[in-house]
């Protein structure tokens, strides 16, 4: 309906209703004419009737006194023109005519009399059914000027109706037009803004693959060279530090990995009570390899500051993208300083630890304060940079409840405060990394793992730590295995692969019907992980050491009742 | 008889009237024929138009008459001037004809009743008509008494006076339109 009315609202349809209008009054008019003119010959003849009916008596009796007294009563209507009476035989017996008009002579003549604009009218005289004579009576018509005044205030507000009517089209006409517009425009802005998007989208992909390739073919690099060195020499001494170049090649592999992850929130954190003070004075060593000669690494850290219960791996990244970040705002040289501090909470805030870190740099403009957290963003070349750094420190301080805050003077530098938590607990002693521990005793281990690498080198693992292993490639495969025969003491699964049953569904069916069986679970996706923790399953994150494999082993056998005890 | 005289009129009609009693002024002294005609003319004229203005009772139509009937006694005065002023008339959807009974004065089914003068020593027109709806009619000055409307003359021209009473006493209606011309009614 609303659509018909707005099709129809166009400027020829207003000009017609328009055209409509002005036609309509015009009618009108006309037939008020026509209805004032009938009124008029009805009203004279009635006039002309009561003059008859008057005059009856003079103009039978010939007494013309009288009779012309008749006749001059009717001069007070100025539009009555002309008047005559005439006896019996037609013969002319009084009257009166004003200005140009002229006076039948005869009642004959004057019953043909009708002038255009005028009004004629011949009545007869009679008295008791005897015709005593006749009266004729002209009258004008209102002249053409009184009428068109009479008219003149329709004809106005037609006027003024269509001209409204036009304008209102012409406006709404001209409204339509440039809402249409409008729409075009907004539908354009939103298929750019999207394109933008999309391409914003693309250029973060580039950045982030173009980043992470170039890292990784480096610690490829290292890590084909170093095998390829491996292969042409017996020197123990160099066979070792290929080795470690190799390890360190794998470890830089590992934590980028876990760096993406963190930045896709996908990381399981791994929360321990810490001593921070600890753990960034371990980091001296590694901060100095990481930044290089012209970097001066200073750290005031009291010898009470508090526990704090994180991922103490991840509080070691965190510290190190944001050391690294000063470097490079650094570029010839400067002073890093790390400073420690308790918060002592109040009634709103629990008690929290600061970590500091200001470097002597650039600064960062105020309009990019916030955007350095965004993932993805980086100042820095291809290459260079994967964006994700600053992203990570975010990241991994909200995932401890914590914040972080960003202070910064374009020129003189800029200070990252990490604010952690307090922990109630104490840190657990910080020993140094467990050796390898072998296995006590002997123990069955079944592998469902659908990689056939991955299973040689867990195997491998498990071999040299002293455990009898039979791989399975799937869940399903692991399944017919146990119910054949179930002489394993643990089952170490994959949790993603092929076939019909995952390694979570294998771990909560062997809890289900060999429930003496021990089983682990191991991924490096984190989604699994997750659904693995929430079911108490134990959780080996991949890539892991033989260090973390035995360790968790023991742990996964004495909770099973088949470890040492 | 010779001062009548049309009154003063305008038109070329009214001329002719003046012209015409102008020659009447003359011709009187001569012959007292043309002026005498002339109003004679015009009271077989009036006598015929009191017709409308006058109500009769029912009862004067009752009568097996199918016309209107206007009697004339005693000596004629209008001959056939009266004949020609009702010549194709009607009245009350009659045809109107005129009788004459000279020497009879008692004509039966006259509505109106014109007496003229008579030598008769005995005449009395209006004896007849008495207690019945007819209109009498005479000339004053030159006829009997006693009629309900009466030809006079005034300032040279034919006027009547009217009995309203006497009218009434007989069940004639006359219009107030006639009364008020007349120029002496007698109500009594």
């Amino acid at each position: 309906m609303g659509n018909i009315v707005t099709q129809m609202a166009t400027p020829l349809s207003a000009v017609l209703i328009a055209l409509l209008l002005m036609v309509a009054g015009l009618a009108a008019a006309y037939q008020l004419e026509q209805l004032g003119r009938v009124e008029k010959l009805r009203q004279t003849t009635v006039q002309a009737q009561i003059l008859a009916s008057g005059i009856a008596a003079p103009l039978a009796f010939e007494d013309n006194a009288a009779l012309q007294e008749y006749l001059n009563a009717l001069k007070a209507d100025p539009q009555i023109v002309a008047v005559a009476a005439y006896d019996g035989r037609g013969a002319f017996a009084a009257g009166f005519a004003r200005r140009s008009a002229s006076l039948p002579r005869r009642a004959e003549e004057a019953r043909q009399a009708a002038a255009p604009g005028a009004l004629a009218v011949s009545v007869p005289v009679r008295e008791r059914g005897t015709q005593l004579g006749s009266v004729y009576l002209l009258s004008t018509m209102d002249s053409l000027s009184r009428r068109l005044t009479r008219y003149l205030g329709i004809a106005l507000i037609v006027i003024a109706a269509s001209v409204l009517i036009v304008m209102l089209a012409a406006s709404y006409s001209s409204l339509r037009r440039s809402h249409q517009a409008l729409r075009a425009e907004i539908a354009g802005r939103q298929q750019a803004e999207e394109a933008l998007r999309q391409s914003q989208k693309m250029e973060a992909m580039g950045q982030l693959t173009g980043g992470v390739a170039h890292d990784f073919n480096n610690l490829l690099m290292v890590a084909s060279g170093g095998l390829d060195l491996m292969e042409r020499t017996s020197d123990p001494v160099r066979l070792a530090k290929l080795k470690a170049g190799i390890r360190q090649a794998v470890d830089r592999g590992a934590k980028l990995t876990r760096q993406l992850l963190a930045f896709s929130r996908r990381s399981p954190l791994n929360p321990e009570v810490i001593d921070p003070r600890a753990r960034i004075r371990g980091m001296d060593a590694l901060l100095e390899r990481s930044l290089g000669e012209s970097i001066e690494v200073a750290m005031h850290l009291p010898a009470d500051l508090w526990p704090v219960e994180v991922d103490a791996s991840e509080l070691e990244v965190a510290i190190l993208n944001i050391a690294l970040n000063a470097r490079d705002a650094m570029q010839r040289g400067g002073g890093i300083v790390i400073e420690g501090a308790n918060i002592p909470g109040n009634g709103e805030r629990p008690d929290r630890v600061r970590i500091a870190v200001t470097d002597s740099g650039a600064g960062i403009a105020p309009d990019l304060v916030n955007k350095i957290f965004e993932p993805f963003y980086t100042t820095k070349e291809v290459g260079q940079g994967t964006g994700l750094g600053l992203s990570q420190v975010y990241g991994f301080a909200r995932a401890s409840g914590g914040e972080v805050l960003v202070d910064s003077i374009v020129g003189q530098g800029t200070t990252i405060t990490l604010l952690l938590p307090r922990s109630p607990l104490m840190p657990r002693d910080a020993d140094s990394p467990p050796e390898p521990m072998a296995a006590f005793g002997t123990h069955r281990i079944l592998l469902v793992e659908d990689d056939d690498t991955v299973a040689d080198t867990v195997g491998g693992m498990l071999t040299a730590l002293g455990y009898e292993t039979e791989r399975v490639d799937n869940g399903d495969e692991a399944l017919r295995r146990l119910e054949r025969k179930g002489d394993f003491s643990l089952i170490l699964s994959d949790m993603i692969m092929p076939g019909e049953v995952s390694g979570m569904e294998l771990a909560l069916k062997i809890r289900q019907l060999w429930p003496h069986l021990g089983t682990m679970l191991m991924t490096g996706y984190s989604a699994a992980a997750a659904s693995a923790a929430k079911e108490g399953v134990p959780l080996l994150a991949k890539p892991f050491t033989i260090q973390d494999l035995s360790v968790q082993l023991m742990a996964a056998l004495d909770q099973s009742g088949q470890g040492r005890g | 008889m010779h001062d009548l005289r049309p009154p003063p009129r305008k038109g070329r009609r009214r001329r002719r009237w003046a012209a015409l009693s102008f020659l009447s002024l003359f011709v009187g002294t001569a012959s007292a024929t043309a002026p005498a005609t002339l109003e004679r003319a015009v009271q077989a004229n009036f006598l015929f138009k009191f017709a409308p203005f006058v109500e009769w009772p029912p009862e004067a139509f009752a009568t097996s008459e199918r016309a209107f009937v206007i009697c004339v006694v005693g000596d004629d005065p209008f001959g056939a001037l009266l004949n020609d002023v009702v010549r194709g008339q009607k009245m009350a959807n009659r045809p109107v004809v005129v009788r004459r009974a000279v020497g009879d004065p008692a004509p039966p089914g006259c509505h109106i009743l014109f007496a003229g003068p008579s030598a008769d020593a005995g005449y009395a027109p209006f004896t007849a008509a008495e207690g019945k709806p007819v209109l009498t009619v005479a000339d004053k000055g030159a006829g009997p008494a006693g009629a309900m409307i009466e030809f006079v003359r005034q300032n040279g021209r034919v006027r009547f006076q009217i009995d309203d009473g006497a009218a009434r006493a007989h069940g004639l209606r006359i219009s107030s339109k006639l009364l008020g011309l007349a120029i002496a009614v007698d109500r009594k």
